[in-house]
């Protein structure tokens, strides 16, 4: 309902009955019992009132508030005409409806009315009663000043929605819900958990009837679910609150749980093939869920959900994004099929990758802070082994079927990858390689022995297989142009690489047996003869000297040394790729460049000089400097020149690059657009090393990938910008608690000994099946859910879906009960109690958990290492009644304390020892279940228990938790060896309940709880009318009482609802239009934007309906256009003067 | 000193030593300070007898003016309470308080006012112990600073900048 | 007048004790003790104690001057703080042995025999008079206080620290030069003048 729309109605009787003559103030002093009259002198403070200005009478009486007081009020308005009261009493937020009340009876207007506070304020905070009758005075004073200027005001009455708000599912939620709910109200129930039934839901008996907490529980939630006027949200928490009393609007976000809860049927298939496993929140971490599930079976609602915390860092810093941590589970798991079908998702080369990539997901895996990170690749390339050749790549859908063809220069991975995803869009690409082998630097620069061909081979196979045309032998710049595939294809990706030598220039370059790096290692890969000597150098210090230096040893060369002209720290290669070449006996020459060549008709010997390294250049690293003078002369007969590649865009056919317009950089490579690889020419794209220089593979596959969506959205005519900030690698949100995880190093992936490396085989043999398991067992699970999708597979109803997001609801209510209920206090807070550094020491949930019949030991009392104990010590007040945590009892301790000793009675043999401090059994038969439990044997012992440890001082204490204590009624310390310590960890509000209380405009107190109006006369009401409290949100309670709180909120609520109306009060701010001057200064002042401008007039108007009565603009107004009824300027100043009466020195 | 029930103690008077008893003129916010200090109220904590309260609905009605009027009437000091920044029941009306009372500030000083006797509290509506420290406090600060007495004010400049404030040209 | 049954009568008990008791270190909220134990549990020697120190509380609250000052038990404490680290109320039981400690000696009350108070006053004598304690003089005072015999049991232990040089060969004490200064700093900061003084 529109609060503009909103009627103002009228309080008959509110007008005045004696008009707006005279004021005749009748002046009333409480006695409050004692509790005024003790301090304050009442006949003192009655004799100064009647001398008050106005004052037509003034009394006393000894309790103003009850009948015969409000009696007193009327009469004499009845008789002595009076038009204006003052009650000196207690505060006016006690009393002053009342009054108003009793003036309203009277036939006056109820406005016509203040208060003094002369008890809260005054006789109970005073010692000195001379100053406190003083005080009174002054009051009083005060009062009777301003009420001579009080107007006769009119309420007005605004209508109540009839819905209500209930936040929390706990039992009282639930119970208040459903009490609202059979009285015919509409009730939104929103609770933050999967499934409605709070911290009841997890307890086996409840004390002290020893009922089975879930027998009482969950036919309650069930008729939640069933009630047709119950709207239940779960998952779900509210994100904002606007309005008021009787009109409130609130914004709720129902959180994604990947699962329609239409559809899901609780059939419980897909936890079966679930392969992640986390602890289980609902089972206090005593046991395992998977990462889709359901907190407990009985659930409401009973339907699934999946904790997918995003993307893992591994798959977010891949550059094309392969989902490790999916294929590392199943692999885990033993599912090795379904791995392969992860990890064909995103790549089309996992062979490949699983060998040479430089794994830069490896570098961002959460385990390396643990100890080391998993071996990524070598887990993927496990797989493919694993599988062999018996599997496809996954086909594009008929329907996508495209008829345009679009050409790819250049079957490198970044060639390949394109036409890959090309063709997954249903496109015809065709890829037109120059080399008589497919691959590009896959084929002739990387070693066959890191990267077998046969293996190669197959997986671009397999891309041509989907309907890939692949093109050997077919340069581009001589027969067929780059113009002539710019008419003949839609689109046109360069894909080239970096295949031109960059040379060094210095004088002997050409001498036979000086190769260059790319020359030499293509020469090999494609089976042709080098002429290498015995003693090889290769300049360099990237992968690609690596590669050649190993590759020539391979060759039959006997001494093969690196020289590279700065350090190791700075060497561009893998170090990994260095180990295995100084492992195969690579010498490593550093600090030394060659200055020249020298020899006759071969090369013989190179001359160098030593370099020293300076300041960093734009790559970061160290410049190395030549020292003048320091040459020296390394013997050789083969020099191996890698200091890096260029792309060859004179093979494309320069001039004609030239004359097409197609821009280049200074270093030679071709310039893009860096969001979508679109070249200078429309419809002309390129990616890889031919765009970044030499670069990794992975990365060249990226920008394939990136070029095709990009074709793909220039030939739909897409916007191609949008929506792009993801491709590629970035920074994944999720932060995993490292803490506890125990240390076990990488395992090793195997090798081939050095030794046994003679001849081009692959040097990495790769993971057996269990070394794979191991290996992956070590993954931290850092996304929970790994995205294997597994679960929609078997799902029937197919309730599944990937792609849910959080939905953000509004409703509209009238008024909202908050039961948001508590948290257990943390115990790790008290060390010397041991938790968390003894197994065997366990929370009160922990121990609910373990004795509940549906929990992880079903019932059983047990050790962690499966034994029953023997002797079991129940610590009561921890983190209760204790000045450094919590100075309050939290109620409840004492109770299901005794509870848990009668129960480890009933399950065990063991001996059970109480430690309490006082023992408190309130309710109704709590003292005859202590009574009970005392005559089951359990010791009850008054001391609390100085410190639990583990040093045994006896034989009988060994390898038990000794308790020192002092046995204060037998008088006497004690210690006590048990086997399982069970921590009796108090209440708490919780940790965001700073939040929520902002939320609903609220306040908490000081520990945190909130606050009720009243402590003693309105438990479940809060100063912010319409919001109500229930259970133990507002503080520690018991079920009983949480159910009591819960229905009195209710009937709170009802009372505002069949009410139908809530009166506000008259205190809104006004605008005299004669004074106002059309500053406007009061306009952007209103929080609640209750102030136009009236442009025709030129004065600022306020919308009452929309004040709520704070006075800023008032305040702010210059010319006292502005002002409040019931404070005004005039009242208020006058307030002042009759506070003030007996101030000597006024001005 | 624990007290006797239900004696009548109206009439005893405590001489404090000292002759000067300050009026202090309080402004407090209906939801956070004034509960608060029923609550001091509800929870028997005593504190100095000179404070008087005035109620507002929100501290942000508290114009200037009352201030100097509170002055001006013979109130040695001036208390304005309101309730924390972000808890203002009407959302921002402390906030307003608070730049009007720095501005105030600067003016008083400027008049000869010494720093001490405009005060402003945030004191939640739990915090009743803080509105008993704030008024002993307060009470002992103007008791030192003695009545309120502008006319025999320190020269301008000189207040100006123990207020901290620059010194204006002459 | 005492019981022949050990029943305690009100006249015995000491009022003015339990008050004295609020206004030392430590005591000042010794009044909201709920007697939960934890000092005793926390405390390594309260095995050795006749009473343990949450008993003393409870002894001092409702005067039982005697009984408390002829403790043990406040000889005992090692001032470890841990019973002051585990109370839940934060009452500092440690600083209030102490004082308790200075009570029992101001009134020369203490277990007849008993080494701990004879050797804090010898040693206290001795600060007092030359602003230094001398190890040995202060085992020979103190032992021919509680029991000369014992000095002969000393005997093999003290030859044995003179000759390693832990123990100075000269039986002159050792002084400080400003012994005035020192005896004027102890009654500045409340010695037992000062504190006299005080509680007038």
């Amino acid at each position: 309902m529109n609060p503009t729309e909103m009627e103002a109605a009228t309080v008959n009787g509110s007008k005045s009955r004696s008009g707006s003559s005279e004021p005749r103030i009748g002046v009333y002093i409480c006695h409050c019992g004692a509790n005024i009259a003790q301090m304050v002198d009442v006949p003192e403070v009655v004799e100064f009132a009647k001398t008050l200005p106005k004052v037509v009478v003034a009394r006393e009486y000894k309790f103003m508030c009850s009948d015969p007081g409000q009696e007193l009020i009327k009469q004499d308005v009845r008789e002595l005409g009076l038009n204006r009261v003052v009650v000196a009493s207690c505060s006016p937020l006690m009393h002053e409806l009342t009054f108003r009340r009793a003036l309203e009876e009277a036939g006056e207007n109820p406005f016509y009315f203040q208060m003094a506070n002369i008890r809260e304020h005054v006789s109970w905070v005073s010692l000195d009663g001379g100053m406190a009758t003083a005080k009174a005075k002054a009051l009083v004073a005060a009062a009777v000043r301003r009420v001579a200027l009080h107007e006769p005001l009119e309420r007005k009455r605004v209508p109540v929605n009839p819905n209500v708000l209930v936040v929390g599912g706990g039992i009282a939620g639930i119970h208040a819900a459903l009490t609202l709910a059979d009285s015919g109200k509409r009730v939104y129930l929103v609770e933050r958990e999967p499934s409605i039934g709070g911290h009841m839901a997890k307890f086996d008996k409840t004390f002290p009837t020893l009922d089975c907490a879930a027998c009482i529980l969950t036919p309650k939630m069930t008729a939640v679910r069933a009630h047709p006027n119950i709207e239940l949200l779960t998952y779900s928490e509210v994100e904002a609150v606007e309005g008021f009393v009787g009109n409130f609007r609130v914004k709720v976000r129902k959180k994604a749980r990947y699962v329609d809860e239409e559809k899901c049927t609780g059939c419980g298939e897909c936890v079966q093939v679930c392969p992640v496993e986390h602890p289980s929140e609902f089972d206090e971490g005593l046991a395992k869920r998977k990462a889709i599930f359901r907190p407990f079976p009985q659930a409401v609602p009973n339907v699934f959900l999946i904790s997918r915390l995003g993307t893992p860092p591994c798959q977010a810093a891949c550059p094309i994004h392969q989902n490790a941590q999916g294929y590392i589970t199943l692999v885990r798991e033993g599912k090795f099929k379904e791995a392969l079908e992860v990890i064909l998702r995103d790549n089309p080369l996992p062979s490949v990758c699983g060998r040479v990539c430089t794994h830069p997901c490896t570098a961002a895996c959460t385990r390396g802070k643990v100890d080391e990170p998993l071996h990524i690749p070598g887990l993927k390339r496990f797989v493919l082994d694993f599988v062999g050749d018996e599997y496809e790549l996954p086909r594009p859908s008929p329907e996508l079927e495209k008829d345009e063809r679009i050409a790819i220069v250049g079957s490198g991975p970044a060639g390949l990858m394109c036409a890959y995803e090309l063709r997954q869009r249903g496109y015809k690409p065709v890829i037109f390689e120059a080399l008589p082998v497919a691959g590009g630097m896959l084929a002739v620069g990387i070693p066959s022995f890191r990267l077998p061909r046969e293996v190669l081979k197959r997986e671009i196979g397999k891309i041509e297989a989907l309907g890939v045309e692949l093109r050997l032998n077919t340069p581009i710049g001589r027969e067929v142009t780059l113009e002539d595939l710019r008419k003949q294809y839609k689109a046109v990706f360069i894909a080239i690489g970096a295949h031109l030598e960059r040379r060094l220039n210095i004088p002997g370059e050409d001498l036979p047996g000086v190769f260059g790096g790319v020359e030499f290692l293509r020469a090999v890969s494609l089976g042709g003869k080098v002429e290498l000597g015995r003693r090889v150098l290769v300049i360099g210090g990237g992968n690609s000297a690596i590669d050649a230096a190993r590759t020539a040893l391979r060759l039959g060369a006997e001494e093969v040394r690196i020289v590279y002209r700065r350090t190791k720290a700075e060497m561009p290669a893998s170090p990994e790729e260095v180990e295995e070449a100084e492992r195969e006996g690579v010498k490593l020459e550093f600090l030394a460049a060659p200055k020249r060549f020298l020899g006759d008709g071969r090369v013989e010997r190179v001359e160098c000089l030593r370099m020293e390294l300076g300041e960093p250049d734009e790559s970061g690293r160290r410049r190395p400097i030549p020292i003048p003078g320091s040459e020296f002369v390394l013997p050789c007969d083969s020099v191996i020149v890698t200091i890096g590649q260029i792309p060859d865009l004179a093979s494309l056919g320069e001039a004609r690059l030239r004359g097409l317009g197609l821009e280049t950089t200074s270093q030679g490579t071709l310039t893009v657009d860096p969001v979508t690889l679109q070249t200078n020419l429309p419809g002309v794209f390129a990616g890889g090393d031919c765009v970044t220089g030499p670069d990794v593979v992975v990365t060249a596959m990226a920008a394939g990938r990136k070029a095709a969506i990009s074709i793909d959205r220039y030939l739909s005519g897409l916007d191609m910008y949008e929506g792009r900030e993801l491709e590629g690698p970035f920074e994944s949100k999720i932060k995993v608690d490292i803490e506890g995880v125990p240390r076990k190093p990488r395992v090793p992936l195997p090798s081939l000994e050095p030794a046994r490396r003679r001849g081009f085989e692959e040097v990495h043999t790769g993971y057996t099946e269990e070394l794979a398991k191991e290996e992956a067992a070590r993954c931290l699970d850092c996304a929970i859910c790994c995205d294997c999708r597994l679960c929609a597979t078997v799902c029937e109803p197919k309730a599944i879906d990937y792609q849910m997001k959080d939905q953000e609801l509004e409703v509209e209510v009238g008024s909202i009960i908050l039961a948001t209920g508590f948290k257990a206090f943390d115990p790790r807070k008290i060390p010397h109690l041991g938790y968390g550094r003894y197994p065997n020491v366990l929370t009160a949930l922990e121990f609910e958990r373990m004795v509940n019949s549906a929990g992880p030991t079903g019932g059983k009392v047990l050790l962690k290492d499966g034994r029953e104990p023997k002797s079991v010590g129940i610590i009561h007040c921890v983190g209760s009644r204790d000045k450094r945590f919590h100075p309050y009892c939290s109620r409840v301790c004492c109770m299901y304390s005794l509870k848990f000793a009668h129960l480890v009675k009933e399950r065990t043999n063991a001996e059970v020892y109480n430690f309490y401090i006082d023992l408190r059994a309130f309710g109704k038969g709590y003292e005859e279940f202590y009574s009970r439990v005392l005559g089951e044997g359990v010791h009850l012992i008054r001391g609390n228990v100085g410190e639990v440890s583990d040093v045994a001082l006896t034989p009988e204490e060994e390898g038990k938790l000794i308790l020192t204590v002092e046995d204060t009624l037998a008088g006497v310390v004690r210690r006590i060896p048990v086997d399982m310590v069970i921590l009796a960890t108090g209440l708490e509000p919780q940790p965001d309940a700073e939040e929520i209380r902002r939320l609903f405009n609220i306040s908490c107190s000081r520990e945190g709880w909130f606050l009720e109006r009243h402590p003693k006369l309105a438990p479940v009401s809060t100063f912010t009318d319409g919001i109500f409290l229930a259970g133990a949100c507002q503080g520690p309670k018991d079920i009983p009482d949480a159910i009591s709180q819960a229905g009195a909120a209710a009937a709170e609520a009802l009372a505002l609802i069949d009410r139908g109306f809530v009166e506000l009060e008259p205190n809104t701010a006004y605008i005299d239009e004669a004074l106002c001057s059309g500053c406007k200064t009061c306009i952007a002042l209103c929080p609640f934007s209750a102030i136009s401008f009236d442009r025709e007039k030129g004065v600022s108007v306020i919308n009452e309906a929309l004040c709520k009565g704070c006075g800023t603009c008032v305040a702010a107004c210059p010319s006292g256009a502005a002002q409040q009824n019931l404070f005004t300027d005039q009242q208020i100043y006058t307030e002042i003067e009759g506070v003030l009466v007996d101030a000597q020195g006024a001005l | 000193m624990p007290k006797e029930p239900f004696e009548d103690r109206s009439s005893r008077s405590i001489p404090s030593g000292s002759a000067f008893e300050p009026k202090i003129v309080a402004f407090f916010c209906n939801w956070c300070t004034y509960t608060a200090a029923d609550l001091a109220g509800t929870s028997r904590m005593h504190y100095a007898p000179n404070v008087r309260i005035i109620r507002v609905m929100c501290s942000g009605r508290i114009d200037p003016q009352f201030v100097l009027k509170a002055f001006h009437e013979g109130a040695d000091g001036v208390l304005i309470g309101g309730c924390h920044p972000g808890d203002c029941h009407y959302q921002e009306g402390n906030y307003k308080a608070l730049r009007r009372y720095k501005l105030l500030k600067r003016l008083l000083a400027q008049l000869g006012v010494e720093e001490g006797r405009l005060r402003l509290e945030w004191i939640a509506a739990s915090e009743g112990d803080k509105v008993k420290r704030v008024i002993d406090e307060m009470t002992e600060e103007i008791r030192r600073l003695g009545p309120f007495r502008p006319s025999e004010a320190e020269p301008v400049e000189k207040q100006a900048v123990l207020a901290g404030q620059p010194r204006e040209a002459r | 007048m005492e019981s022949a049954s050990g029943v305690k009568f009100e006249a015995e008990l000491d009022r003015e004790f339990a008050h004295w008791a609020t206004t030392v270190p430590g005591g000042e909220n010794i009044r909201e003790c709920i007697q939960c134990g934890a000092c005793s549990g926390a405390c390594p020697m309260s095995g050795y104690m006749d009473y343990t120190p949450r008993r003393i509380i409870a002894l001092v609250r409702e005067g039982f001057k005697e009984e408390v000052l002829s403790s043990r038990t406040i000889w005992l404490c090692a001032s470890c703080y841990a019973c002051a680290v585990e109370c839940p109320q934060g009452i500092n039981i440690t600083d209030f042995m102490y004082a308790l400690k200075e009570r029992a000696i101001k009134e020369g009350r203490y277990p007849k025999g008993f080494p701990t108070p004879i050797y804090a006053q010898e040693f206290a004598k001795l600060v007092r008079a030359r602003g230094r304690s001398t190890e040995s003089l202060l085992v020979i005072r103190a032992n021919l206080r509680l029991n000369p015999l014992k000095l002969l049991k000393f005997a093999p232990l003290g030859l044995k620290l003179l000759l390693r040089g832990r123990m100075r060969p000269s039986p002159r004490p050792e002084q400080v030069r400003d012994r005035a200064g020192v005896r004027a700093m102890l009654a500045a900061s409340g010695g037992p003048k000062a504190r006299h003084e005080h509680e007038r």
